[in-house]
């Protein structure tokens, strides 16, 4: 057990720093989580499929304008690591990795403030003028915090197994069923979340194309994404770009309005 | 080669490179009191370390970009690559006035933020993961080598390239191209891609099933075949609105994973699903 909560502390320490450090190219999204926790307990399969039922969770949930959401990176890793030692399928995964998504949301202030405590001494070389120093200190105030993550994940698959192993056995068959029927439906908080961030009533009647065009028409993801695209160039030319700078004065009462259809 | 395409010279474009590398790290330190300041500051101590000489002068250069600053980390680039530039004409030019570096970095945080966000959080990580997760259903690990790969094509070439638009185009262009509204319209155009792509996704990645059957004088009717012939996916559609409502209504996302759990276990409970 301790080389395996190791191996989960470690991936999930390297996967969060190289998404910093190399400019958040996804690397922490569920699917990918799920993937490197399979890799790293040896069990690709049930990685890759564990994280792809957790990312239809998580889709939508983003850190925008810094705020706080669940933090679907540390509970995609806990709950896959259990479903993968364990043994136990998806529905368990989803099962524990929402609620440690909950648990991890609640560390991230406290976490992120680790970094706090390397701030003294940031401003005193940047007082002086030490940038060598400063350069030196860079990784290190990084790392500090995406330490501290992997520890929480280690030891959450260290100390936690057994008990959950125990715990997950005492369920009853029907609430492991009814969770994955759930699993397929938590997507719809997902797209939820993203609906919030773009929704704009004048623009609304597209979520709806996009969606006739997949349910009746059975069309491909990218094909209706590039169709899109060419509807963005088409009202380009027929002068909308042009149009848009003489309402945007107007545009912010407007956007009041907007939300009328789902106010009451 | 980049060098050359943007009409650099060797010493520019040396400096530039180095900048673009370190634009990367943008967000690696991201603190409460000043958010992404550090990863600032560590991409433009090259910078200052080369345009003065005096320690007087760097002191003042680090403090300058030791400051708040917080953005979309993909295109941010575009806006260190500006304040090299305005680096650059304050260290030839003794009347520049060096508070417009900072004024230019933080008026511009907010619209790279916005912009960035909206083509890369919300459009193109959406359109990209959609195309993974379809090819990772059963497990297959080209589902995320797919995704991964299909985001960084487009995101990596803005990280790399925007700190030199940024360079040579000057913060001139910027209040032009704002004032024009173009802006806007690229945060429109990719709600209009975004907006199409998440109406596709709810009706392929959502799933609502009833499993109940209706029986009537003996007849079986399956509600679920039902609605398929007359609107596919309409229960997915339903439920993706429910939840948009509720969310702008202030609830909070968990609330609805908690709500949506326990319908799942109730429904296959009592047999509707």
């Amino acid at each position: 057990m301790i080389v395996q909560a190791l191996l989960v502390g470690v991936t999930v320490c390297l996967l969060d720093f190289l998404d910093v450090w190399l400019c958040n190219p996804m690397i922490t999204r569920p699917l990918v989580v799920g993937t490197a926790m399979g890799i790293a307990l040896g069990d690709i399969t049930t990685g890759v499929q564990v994280g792809a039922s957790l990312e239809l969770v998580f889709m939508g949930v983003m850190a925008i304008g810094g705020t706080v959401p669940p933090d679907s990176i540390h509970g995609t890793a806990v709950g896959a690591a259990y479903a993968i030692i364990l043994g136990k399928g998806i529905e368990t995964a989803i099962a524990l990795a929402v609620p440690a998504s909950i648990v991890c949301q609640m560390l991230f202030v406290p976490g992120i403030g680790i970094r706090s405590l390397f701030t003294p001494y940031v401003e005193r070389q940047v007082e002086k003028g030490n940038w060598k120093a400063l350069q030196r200190i860079f990784p290190v105030v990084s790392i500090s915090y995406e330490i501290f993550n992997g520890t929480i994940c280690g030891l959450a698959v260290f100390l936690g197994a057994d008990v959950m192993s125990a715990f997950i056995d005492s369920l009853p068959q029907t609430l492991l069923d009814g969770m994955g029927v759930a699993a397929n439906m938590l997507g719809a908080v997902g797209f939820g979340l993203l609906l919030k961030m773009m929704w704009q009533k004048k623009l609304a009647v597209y979520f709806f194309l996009g969606f006739i065009m997949a349910a009746y028409c059975g069309m491909p993801l990218m094909s209706i994404a590039l169709l899109g695209v060419i509807i963005v160039i088409v009202l380009f030319f027929e002068g909308e770009f042009s149009k848009r700078h003489t309402v945007s004065e107007t545009s912010p009462t407007v956007n009041e309005g907007e939300e009328e259809l789902f106010d009451d | 080669m980049i060098r050359e395409k943007f009409g650099l010279n060797e010493e520019d474009g040396k400096l530039m490179a180095k900048v673009a590398r370190r634009s990367h790290q943008i967000n690696a330190v991201y603190t409460w009191e000043k958010f992404q300041a550090m990863g600032y500051l560590w991409t433009m101590i090259p910078v200052i370390n080369k345009m003065y000489d005096t320690e007087e002068e760097r002191i003042a250069g680090y403090k300058r970009h030791y400051e708040l600053f917080n953005t979309n980390p993909v295109v941010g680039g575009f806006i260190t690559g500006l304040n090299t530039a305005m680096e650059m004409q304050a260290a030839k030019d003794k009347e520049f006035d060096k508070a417009s570096i900072a004024a230019v970095r933080t008026s511009l945080m907010g619209p790279f933020a916005g912009i960035g966000d909206s083509i890369f959080q919300s459009t193109w990580r959406v359109i990209t993961m959609g195309i993974g997760l379809s090819l990772a259903k059963d497990g297959n690990i080209l589902g995320p080598i797919v995704f991964l790969v299909l985001f960084n094509l487009l995101a990596e070439p803005c990280r790399i390239l925007l700190p030199y638009v940024g360079f040579k185009m000057g913060s001139k262009f910027m209040l032009q191209a704002e004032e024009s509204g173009i802006m806007s319209f690229i945060t429109k155009a990719a709600s209009i891609v975004g907006l199409m792509t998440v109406g596709a996704m709810t009706a392929t990645m959502v799933s609502v099933q009833i499993g109940y059957v209706f029986t009537m004088n003996g007849s079986e009717l399956k509600i679920q075949e039902m609605i398929d012939t007359i609107f596919p996916c309409l229960l997915p559609l339903l439920l993706t609105l429910a939840c948009f409502k509720f969310l702008n209504k202030n609830i909070k996302p968990t609330t609805l994973i908690a709500i949506i759990m326990v319908l799942g276990i109730v429904g296959k409970y009592i047999g509707i699903f």
